[in-house]
C-alpha cells in the first residue's frame, strides 16, 4: 500500500483545522469570535493550495478507496473558494443578526470535507460516505436558524427527501455490487466488459443510482424540494446549499458515469435525457409565476441542472463541467448579493423588495443587473457561454431538436429574470434605507461579478482546464 | 418426506419481518409503529443469521434496536404524541402509494426472475469451514483495505454529535446565573416607563 | 437450500413497503423516519445477501457503514423533528404547507 498521504493533504488539513476551531471556540468569548471567522478564511485558503499543488500528480490511495487527479483538483479547489467567498459573504449577516456564527462555519466546513471526500472518491464506498458527509451538515444548518417559522419544515422536507435519496443510492449500489462483486470505481468497467452484455441485474442497479443522483441534484421529477428549501431558510443557508454541494454533486456524477459507464453509455443516456427535458420545462415554467425571489431562483437552479444533464446526455462532460462552475459563480454572487441587502433588519424575501434598487445603492443595482444577465444567458456573460458549448455540444451530438429546446428554454428563462431587473430599475421603492457594505465583501463581490462576465468574455483558459480533465 | 428446515425458518422470519414492516406504517400509534419497527429489525437480524453473518446480525439488534429504536421511542414519548388519530387522509392516498410500491417490486422481481444467478456467480451459499470466525475476517478487512472510509465514518459520527447538539441545544434553562453585561447595559427606559398623571375625570382612570 | 433470489424479493418487498409507506403517509412525520428505516433495511439485506452468495466479505463491510450512517442521520432526523415540534406544535405533514408556490 502506498502511503504517499501528500495527495491526501487538503482533506486531512481541513478535518484536523475543522476540529480545531470546534474546540477553540468554545473557549471564545463572543468578542472574539471573530477568530474562527479567521481560522476558516485561513482553513479553506490553504486546503486550496495544498490541492492545486497535487495539479500534475495522479495517486490512487487508501486502497483504492481515494483518487487525486485533475478532476478532483479542479473541482475541490472550486469548492473551497466559493467556500472562501460565501464564509466572507455571510459573516455581517450572521453577526448582526446575532446568530451563532461557529456552528456555521463549522458545520460548512464539515460540509465541504464532505464535499471534498466526495469528489475524491474511488470506490461507491467513499462515495457514499462522503455523500452523506456532505447533507448532514446541509440538513442541520437548514434546521439550526430558527428564526423564520418556515425553516423547520424545509428542513424535514430536505431530510426526508434527501434520506430517500440515499436510499435509492444504495439500492443501486447493492445491486452493481451484487452483479459485478465489485466497488470499486476502477474495476467496475473490467468487470462490466467481461460480460457479452450488461445484465439486467446492473442495468438496474444504474437506474436506481441515477435517480438518486438525480435526487441531489434537484433534478424533475424529484425537484420537490428545492423550492422549498431556498424559499424556508434564511438567506446565507441557501447561498451556502445553492453553490458548493453542486460542484460536488457534479463530481460524483462524473465519477460515477464517466468512469464506470463511459463504455456503455446507452445504460443511462435515456434517463439523464428524460430529467433534463423535464427540469428545463418545469424550472422556467414554474419560475415564471414566483414573487419569492428566492423561491425563483430555486426554479431557475432546476432549469440550469437541466442544461448540466443535458450536457451530460451529449456526453460531453467538459461542457458540464464548464456549465457547473459557471452556475456556481453566478449563484454565489447572486445570493451573495441578497445576503449583503438584507442588512438593518430587512430580510429580502419577495422580489418586490428589490424596488428601486437603483436609487438605494447604485453600484448594487449594477452588480444585480450583470449577475442576473448572465443568468439569463446575455452575451457576452460566462452564462451565455456556458449555454453556447452545451448546445453546440448537443449539435455536435446530432441531437440539433434538443438544441433548439434548450434556446427555447432560455427565452423563457430571460423572461422572468428581466422581470427582476424592471423592478429594481424602474420602481419606486417602497422604503427609503441606507445600505452599507464593507469594503472587504464589497471588494470580493465586485471581483466575482465582474468574472462573470470576463469569463463570459475570455473563456479560453477555464475551458481549457474543463478540457484537460477528461 | 424431509423438510428443509433453512427454508422453513426463513419463510417464518421473512413473514414476521414483512408482517412488522406492514404494521409500522398501518398503526395508528407512534409507540406501536416503533415497536412493529423493533420486530421487523429482530426478525431481520434472524435472517442475517441464517446466511451466517452473525456478526452483523448481533450488531443489528445490539445497535439498532439497542440504540437508535430507544431514540425513536424517546422522541415519541417525550413529544407525546403517540394519541394523535393520524388516520384520515390515508384513503386517498392508498392507490397512489401502492401502485408505486406495486410497479417498483414488479420491475425487481421480473428482473430477479430473468437474471441467471449462477451466471453472477450467485448460484449457491459457500460452505464455510467449522472453524471460520466471521468477526475475525471482518475485523481484518475494516482495519486494513477499509481503514479510510472507517475514518470517514468516525467524523460522520462526530458531526452527527456536533449537528444534534447545535439544533437541539437551548442555552442553560434553569441556571440561576448573572449577566453582568445586560445588567450594566440596562437603560433607564427599559425599565421604568412615565405615565403621565391624568386628572379625575379622564376616562383612562378607570 | 437458500436461495439468493429469495432475500432479494424479500428486501424488494421491504423497499416497496418502504416507499409506499412515504408516499401514502401524510399524518406523522415520524413515520416517515421509520420508512427510512425500513428502506436502508432492505438495502442491508441485498448486501448481506449478495456478499454471502458471493463469498466475500466486502458486502457485509458496506453494510457495517451503512449501519453506522443510518444511526447518525437518525440523530439528525429526531433532532429535526423535536426542533419542528418545538416550533409548530405538530408532527402532521399536511400542517407543513407554508411553502407552495
Amino acid at each position: 500500500m502506498d502511503f504517499s498521504l501528500k495527495a491526501m493533504l487538503p482533506e486531512i488539513f481541513l478535518a484536523t483545522m475543522t476540529c480545531v476551531i470546534l474546540v477553540l471556540d468554545l473557549y471564545l468569548s463572543d468578542r472574539f469570535r471573530r477568530v474562527t471567522y479567521l481560522l476558516s478564511q485561513v482553513t479553506l485558503v490553504f486546503a486550496a493550495v495544498f490541492a492545486i499543488a497535487l495539479w500534475d500528480n495522479h495517486f490512487v490511495l487508501m486502497g483504492g478507496h481515494f483518487v487525486s487527479d485533475k478532476l478532483a483538483v479542479v473541482l475541490k479547489t472550486s469548492v473551497f473558494i466559493v467556500g472562501f467567498c460565501i464564509f466572507t459573504y455571510v459573516y455581517d449577516y450572521l453577526r448582526e443578526r446575532d446568530i451563532r456564527i461557529s456552528e456555521y462555519y463549522i458545520l460548512a466546513l464539515f460540509s465541504m470535507l464532505g464535499m471534498s471526500i466526495l469528489i475524491s472518491a474511488g470506490s461507491l464506498l467513499t462515495l457514499y460516505l462522503g455523500l452523506e458527509l456532505l447533507s448532514l451538515p446541509l440538513y442541520a444548518m437548514v434546521a439550526m436558524i430558527q428564526r423564520q417559522n418556515t425553516a423547520s419544515e424545509a428542513a424535514m422536507k430536505y431530510f426526508v427527501m434527501g434520506a430517500l435519496a440515499s436510499g435509492m443510492l444504495l439500492f443501486g449500489i447493492s445491486l452493481i455490487y451484487g452483479s459485478t462483486g465489485q466497488i470499486h470505481l476502477d474495476a467496475l468497467p473490467v468487470a462490466i466488459n467481461m460480460a457479452e452484455q450488461p445484465d439486467m441485474l446492473l442495468l438496474l442497479g444504474v437506474v436506481f443510482v441515477v435517480i438518486g443522483i438525480g435526487f441531489k441534484f434537484g433534478a424533475v421529477p424529484f425537484h420537490m424540494w428545492i423550492p422549498d428549501v431556498y424559499q424556508g431558510s434564511l438567506s446565507p443557508i441557501v447561498l451556502f446549499v445553492a453553490t458548493a454541494p453542486k460542484i460536488a454533486a457534479f463530481g460524483m456524477l462524473s465519477r460515477f458515469l464517466w468512469d464506470m459507464f463511459g463504455a456503455a453509455p446507452e445504460t443511462w443516456q435515456s434517463f439523464i435525457l428524460i430529467m433534463a427535458v423535464l427540469s428545463l420545462l418545469l424550472g422556467n415554467i414554474a419560475a415564471i409565476a414566483q414573487t419569492n425571489i428566492k423561491r425563483l431562483l430555486g426554479y431557475s437552479t432546476i432549469g440550469h441542472v437541466g442544461f448540466i444533464f443535458l450536457a451530460i446526455y451529449a456526453g460531453n462532460f467538459a461542457a458540464g463541467a464548464f456549465y457547473v462552475l459557471a452556475y456556481a459563480l453566478m449563484t454565489l454572487a447572486a445570493f451573495g448579493i441578497l445576503v449583503v441587502l438584507s442588512q438593518r433588519g430587512i430580510e429580502i424575501e419577495d422580489i418586490t423588495d428589490l424596488a428601486g434598487l437603483d436609487k438605494q445603492h447604485r453600484w448594487l443595482a449594477v452588480m444585480m443587473l450583470l449577475v442576473i444577465f448572465s443568468l439569463a444567458g446575455v452575451p457576452p456573460s460566462i452564462g451565455f457561454y456556458a449555454k453556447f458549448v452545451v448546445l453546440s455540444a448537443l449539435v455536435d451530438a446530432h441531437v440539433a431538436y434538443l438544441a433548439v429546446f434548450g434556446l427555447v428554454m432560455s427565452a423563457i428563462a430571460a423572461f422572468y429574470y428581466l422581470r427582476v431587473v424592471k423592478v429594481m430599475y424602474f420602481d419606486e421603492p417602497t422604503q427609503t434605507r441606507e445600505i452599507t457594505i464593507p469594503h472587504g465583501t464589497n471588494v470580493l463581490l465586485s471581483i466575482n461579478t465582474l468574472a462573470t462576465w470576463v469569463l463570459g468574455i475570455l473563456p479560453g483558459g477555464l475551458m481549457a482546464i474543463c478540457l484537460l480533465l477528461y | 418426506m424431509e423438510i428443509d428446515w433453512l427454508k422453513f425458518f426463513f419463510y417464518c422470519y421473512a413473514a414476521l419481518a414483512l408482517f412488522g414492516a406492514t404494521m409500522v406504517i398501518f398503526s395508528r400509534n407512534s409507540v406501536r409503529a416503533v415497536l412493529f419497527l423493533v420486530l421487523t429489525f429482530v426478525a431481520s437480524a434472524g435472517l442475517w443469521m441464517l446466511l451466517q453473518a452473525e456478526f452483523l446480525a448481533l450488531i443489528l439488534i445490539l445497535v439498532y434496536v439497542g440504540a437508535v429504536m430507544v431514540l425513536f421511542l424517546f422522541v415519541v414519548m417525550m413529544l407525546n404524541m403517540n394519541l394523535s388519530p393520524l388516520k384520515e387522509g390515508f384513503v386517498r392516498y392508498l392507490p397512489l402509494g401502492i401502485l408505486i410500491a406495486a410497479t417498483i417490486v414488479a420491475q425487481l422481481v421480473w428482473v430477479y426472475k430473468n437474471t441467471d444467478m449462477a451466471a453472477l456467480h450467485l448460484g449457491e451459499l459457500a460452505q464455510k469451514p467449522a472453524d471460520y470466525s466471521n468477526i475475525t475476517e471482518l475485523g481484518l478487512a475494516l482495519y486494513t483495505d477499509y481503514l479510510y472510509p472507517f475514518e470517514i465514518a468516525g467524523v460522520i459520527l462526530l458531526v452527527a454529535i456536533i449537528a444534534a447538539i447545535a439544533l437541539t441545544f437551548r442555552g442553560p434553562q434553569n441556571r440561576r446565573s448573572q449577566n453582568i453585561a445586560v445588567q450594566v447595559a440596562t437603560r433607564k427606559d427599559d425599565r421604568l416607563r412615565v405615565i403621565k398623571d391624568v386628572g379625575p375625570d379622564s376616562d383612562l382612570k378607570a | 437450500m437458500l436461495s439468493i433470489v429469495d432475500y432479494l424479493i424479500f428486501s424488494g418487498l421491504m423497499f416497496g413497503i418502504g416507499t409506499m409507506g412515504i408516499a401514502i403517509n401524510r399524518k406523522n412525520v415520524i413515520v416517515l423516519l421509520m420508512c427510512i428505516e425500513l428502506i436502508l433495511l432492505a438495502v442491508n439485506t441485498n448486501f448481506v445477501a449478495f456478499s454471502r452468495f458471493l463469498d466475500q466479505t466486502t458486502g457485509e463491510i458496506f453494510v457495517f457503514f451503512i449501519l453506522t450512517v443510518a444511526a447518525a442521520e437518525a440523530a439528525i432526523g429526531l433532532a429535526i423533528l423535536v426542533v419542528l415540534y418545538r416550533q409548530r406544535n405538530t408532527i402532521n405533514v399536511e400542517e407543513l404547507d407554508e411553502l407552495k408556490g
